[in-house]
């Protein structure tokens, strides 16, 4: 069991000022099967409104506008969660888990007889080590339109994309899975990985590292592929360029 | 009846003037078309209809229950009634409204169903419209112009009053209204229903609004009136499809829905009719579905019958199928409105072996129908009197209660040969009298 505390600051600046802003923010970490929230503070700028509400799948969402004109927006979400991974607990899964989107088809493992006879977790493990035998990281080579498939046949990709193939992987090996946008420990932007359901339970990996989850993870969203989980969705009006800045720092929580 | 006859290019040229007109989109420019309403009515006798009365309200009972179910426990999933890929491979299974049972459990508010009576006199359900079902503008119009053109022979042929319509559909936005005003919303005049919207807004005392007037604050929505003063809106008969309702939940690019519209929706402030997500429940692969259904939910028979159908994905269907395309009618489940419909008596053995090669690659994409050859209705044209398929869409609300509107829109084909009645495959209407006695 770790406690851990979070930070995740969002900066965007435009080139002209731009009005009605609609967002739409899924980054308020909430309690499940492995992790308890302790404390929450979230600060918006500029605000008009602001409303919580659950989505379909269960995240919260800050959904809020900012009308007047503004030429920067920012948001700020901290606080602190305990994790633990060391015991599962069984857990619900909804049947549109087991059904592929646009974004997770996968064609197929090219030896598929390799994986059968192994256990779940093997088989995990597997599926996570074939991954990283036909990808190499690499920011930039992908966008968030890119492909499960298109990323594999291109063999480069990022942690969204690694996300993608294994859901895509595990559905068409029978296993409901699902895409999981979280913060990592330490450092620098979001992460993404996979939970995968078996007899009951969600089991979280992380293909990107090509290991399974631990007490260093928080997640703050979670759907069938990542535009269920888009952190921040927005709109305006204008006309004008933005540039978008994302800090996440997640350390641990030493006692105060 | 000639005095009917004789008030027929009046009444046209009435409507023409009044607007009555449905737009369509043809090779990307629009243009409005006249919607041609032949004087003679079709004359359902009263207890026929009140036999479909009861198998109406039955099968709308049932799929506001299947709704209810399929977004949160789908327990006709977890019993086997449905394959489960039935639901949720389904583009109609929307996950924005997963949990979330809309004010009074109620999903389908305005439900069109679509009926055909064949030649023996049986009435057969060919779709249910649980959407934006359209069209009951056009008989209310109707049946008003023949009124005043002719108003003793509705004395005198004990025709059913149909002017409720209007006080109908406002007591069911009255009964799951979450506190404010009814709005109708149309994305504008350039829709091909916008006299529908107008016409529906004044008569059921609702506010006609397009989507510039309205805004969410605080997952409240909000109608901005003329003087700029700001009006709770508690309850939203919108007419515009779920895919464009919010940018924010459904497709961004979307220039004529209100965003955050969803959660102001799954905040329990806003009733919308219909719910979003209800096209899972017309698909016409579920259509199939709905006999078993009343039977799951009601513990009834069916009262009305389908088309006999198939699904290719069964195997037993699919092989009678493949076997007997040549006399089926073959429609996409995807398309809507009179397209991707094929009969297979119109095709020649090699398309017949097409068709059988598609239907074979992806049997979950199609579903296969008996034709039924359904009765010929007498219209005047030309001064003559011809013969033309035609159908019924029966308008059934579910408020307190269910009811269904004691009259409807009889379609029919302008083109002798041709089955298809829908408006945007250019037919005409008729008023549609139901007998008191």
């Amino acid at each position: 069991m770790k406690r851990l505390v979070y930070q995740y600051q969002m900066d965007l600046k435009f080139s002209d000022f731009v009005k009605e802003q609609q967002f739409q923010l899924r980054c308020i970490p909430q309690d499940n099967y492995y992790q308890k929230v302790i404390d929450t503070h979230y600060y918006v700028y500029p605000l008009d409104s602001i409303n919580k509400f659950t989505d379909g799948f269960g995240n919260l969402v800050l959904a809020g506008n900012a009308i007047m004109r503004h030429r920067d927006f920012s948001f700020q979400v901290k606080g602190v969660v305990e994790v633990d991974c060391s015991s599962p607990k069984p857990d619900f899964c909804h049947p549109l888990y087991r059904y592929e989107t646009p974004l997770t088809k996968v064609d197929s493992i090219e030896h598929p007889e390799e994986i059968y006879g192994l256990s779940f977790d093997e088989q995990m493990m597997k599926i996570m080590q074939i991954i990283n035998d036909h990808m190499t990281y690499a920011q930039g080579t992908t966008t968030i339109q890119t492909s499960a498939q298109d990323a594999l046949n291109q063999g480069t990709g990022v942690c969204q994309d690694y996300a993608h193939i294994m859901v895509g992987l595990c559905r068409k090996l029978g296993y409901p899975a699902r895409y999981i946008a979280g913060m990592l420990y330490g450092e620098g932007e979001t992460h993404a990985w996979v939970e995968v359901y078996n007899k009951d339970t969600w089991y979280s990996y992380d293909p990107t590292h090509n290991r399974k989850v631990d007490d260093n993870y928080i997640v703050l969203a979670h759907g069938r592929d990542y535009t269920d989980c888009i952190i921040d969705k927005g709109m305006f009006i204008g006309n004008c360029k933005q540039i978008q800045t994302v800090k996440v720092s997640v350390t641990e929580d030493t006692g105060r | 009846m000639d005095e009917l006859i004789n008030q027929e290019e009046s009444i046209n040229e009435l409507l023409a003037r009044y607007g009555v007109k449905f737009g369509v989109y043809k090779n990307n420019t629009f243009h409005e078309q006249l919607f041609p309403f032949d004087t003679l009515p079709r004359i359902i006798p009263s207890h026929e209809f009140d036999y479909l009365e009861k198998g109406l309200i039955q099968r709308v009972n049932a799929l506001n229950l299947f709704l209810k179910d399929i977004y949160t426990d789908y327990q006709i999933v977890k019993d086997g009634v449905i394959p489960e890929d039935f639901i949720f491979s389904s583009t109609g299974y929307l996950s924005p409204c997963i949990g979330m049972v809309p004010p009074k459990g109620i999903y389908s508010h305005i439900s069109g169903i679509d009926l055909v009576q064949s030649k023996d006199g049986t009435w057969y359900v060919l779709e249910d419209n649980l959407r934006i079902p359209s069209g009951a503008s056009y008989p209310m119009i109707a049946r008003d112009l023949m009124r005043r053109a002719a108003p003793n022979i509705f004395r005198t042929y004990n025709v059913r009053d149909n002017r409720d319509y209007a006080k109908m559909l406002e007591e069911t936005m009255d009964y799951v209204n979450m506190g404010g005003i009814n709005v109708i919303l149309t994305p504008g005049r350039y829709n091909s229903a916008y006299f529908e919207h107008s016409y529906l807004a004044e008569k059921a005392h609702a506010t006609l609004a397009t989507p510039q007037e309205l805004f969410v604050e605080n997952a409240t929505l909000f109608y901005k009136n003329h003087l700029g003063y700001k009006v709770k809106v508690g309850s939203l008969y919108r007419r515009i499809s779920d895919d464009y309702l919010d940018p924010l939940a459904f497709k961004p690019e979307s220039l004529i829905g209100v965003p955050q519209l969803m959660s102001a929706y799954r905040e329990g402030n806003v009733a919308l009719i219909n719910a979003p997500g209800n096209g899972i429940a017309d698909d016409k692969g579920i259509y199939y579905f709905v006999p078993k259904m009343i039977q799951y939910y009601l513990h009834e028979e069916p009262i009305l019958h389908n088309a006999p159908t198939y699904l290719p994905f069964y195997e037993e269907d699919r092989k009678y199928v493949l076997e007997n395309l040549e006399k089926l009618v073959i429609k996409d489940v995807s398309e809507a409105g009179g397209y991707g419909v094929v009969f297979g008596s119109d095709m020649d053995e090699e398309k017949l072996q097409e068709w059988r090669d598609i239907i074979s690659r992806e049997p979950r994409r199609f579903i296969a129908q008996e034709v039924i050859d359904f009765i010929d209705l007498p219209i005047h044209e030309n001064g003559k009197e011809v013969y033309r398929k035609a159908d019924l869409r029966a308008f059934v609300l579910s408020g307190e209660k269910t009811r269904v509107w004691a009259s409807g829109l009889t379609r029919f084909s302008r083109n002798p040969d041709s089955f298809v009645v829908n408006s945007s495959q250019g037919g005409g209407f008729k008023d549609t009298w139901v007998l008191s006695q």
